[in-house]
């Protein structure tokens, strides 16, 4: 399956969703759709997000899994957060323009 | 991967706990051999050798001192920067850091710098000024030495650099230089006044 591009391959900027087609019956829907939070982080860290969710918040258990050290772990986990936060507020800004 | 990690950034990688166990392990080692070479630590960066020889577990007590000084000064400095820094990681940066200079320690030890210094210190005060008496070979030696020793040196520092980053979840230049001139200061500031 394809992975689906986060930034612009031009310009670096935030893609949008502009189209979504039903499977079954071929339904389009076309407008301008931000993509949801955790879709506008790169792969590696979705892929962090889920191994987060699969040791049910364990970063001890990340760390061996990983095969880093606990502050490394911790590290990312907070960027992370501080990647989101952003994300948020940027999303929000834009929302606001749009009103 | 491993292998190039452990000198690039050990702290990456290893657990705390195998951080922890080869920092103290290196700390009794390296404990054992200034007290075997008859010297006593002055700072964490300079030994001299009393004029009555030491015990074991005065070596032993003041390389303590020389952990615990820098671990108080950096943990309460992360903290201020990080809420989340965690002692164990403090303590790993600086059991880990000096190894460096252990490595430099032997190797001077294993080709008598003392010796060649005191030969260095002889040559000069009976007037030899070009240093003709003194053989060439082994001045090379211990220029390459020098250099070495130069580069262990910076190294440790990398190390310290790279520790405290992970530990405090530091990406800034200036936080990384003021970790290695707290250091450094509290250095000189134990050789100085204790």
């Amino acid at each position: 399956m394809k992975k689906i591009p986060v930034n612009c391959p031009c310009c670096d900027a935030k893609l949008k969703v502009s189209k979504l087609v039903c499977d079954s019956c071929n339904t389009e829907v076309v407008g301008k759709f931000t993509l949801p939070l955790l879709m506008q982080l790169t792969i590696d860290e979705q892929e962090f997000v889920l191994n987060f969710l699969k040791y049910s918040g364990s970063l001890k258990e990340m760390a061996n899994q990983m095969g880093k050290s606990y502050p490394t772990v911790r590290n990312i986990l907070d960027d992370l957060i501080h990647k989101l936060n952003s994300l948020a507020n940027m999303n929000n800004v834009g929302a606001n323009r749009m009103i | 991967m491993k292998f190039k990690q452990l000198f690039l950034n050990p702290f990456e990688e290893f657990s705390e706990w195998k951080l922890f166990f080869a920092g103290t392990i290196g700390f009794l080692l390296s404990s054992y051999f200034v007290y075997l070479s008859g010297e006593q630590f002055n700072g964490f960066m300079h030994f001299y050798r009393p004029e009555i020889a030491v015990s074991f577990v005065s070596v032993l007590r003041l390389h303590a001192y020389m952990v615990l000084a820098p671990l108080a000064l950096l943990y309460i400095v992360g903290l201020i920067l990080y809420a989340k820094t965690r002692l164990i990681d403090v303590l790993n940066v600086i059991l880990i850091v000096p190894f460096p200079l252990y490595l430099a320690l032997l190797l001077g030890r294993l080709l008598h710098q003392d010796k060649f210094t005191k030969q260095l210190d002889e040559a000069l005060k009976s007037g030899d000024h070009t240093l003709s008496s003194i053989d060439k070979s082994q001045m090379i030696q211990f220029g390459i030495f020098g250099l070495l020793a130069l580069f262990l040196l910076f190294y440790q520092f990398y190390l310290l650099v790279r520790g405290m980053n992970i530990a405090v979840n530091n990406k800034k230049i200036w936080v990384s230089i003021l970790f290695v001139a707290l250091y450094f200061m509290l250095d000189v500031g134990i050789q100085f006044y204790f």
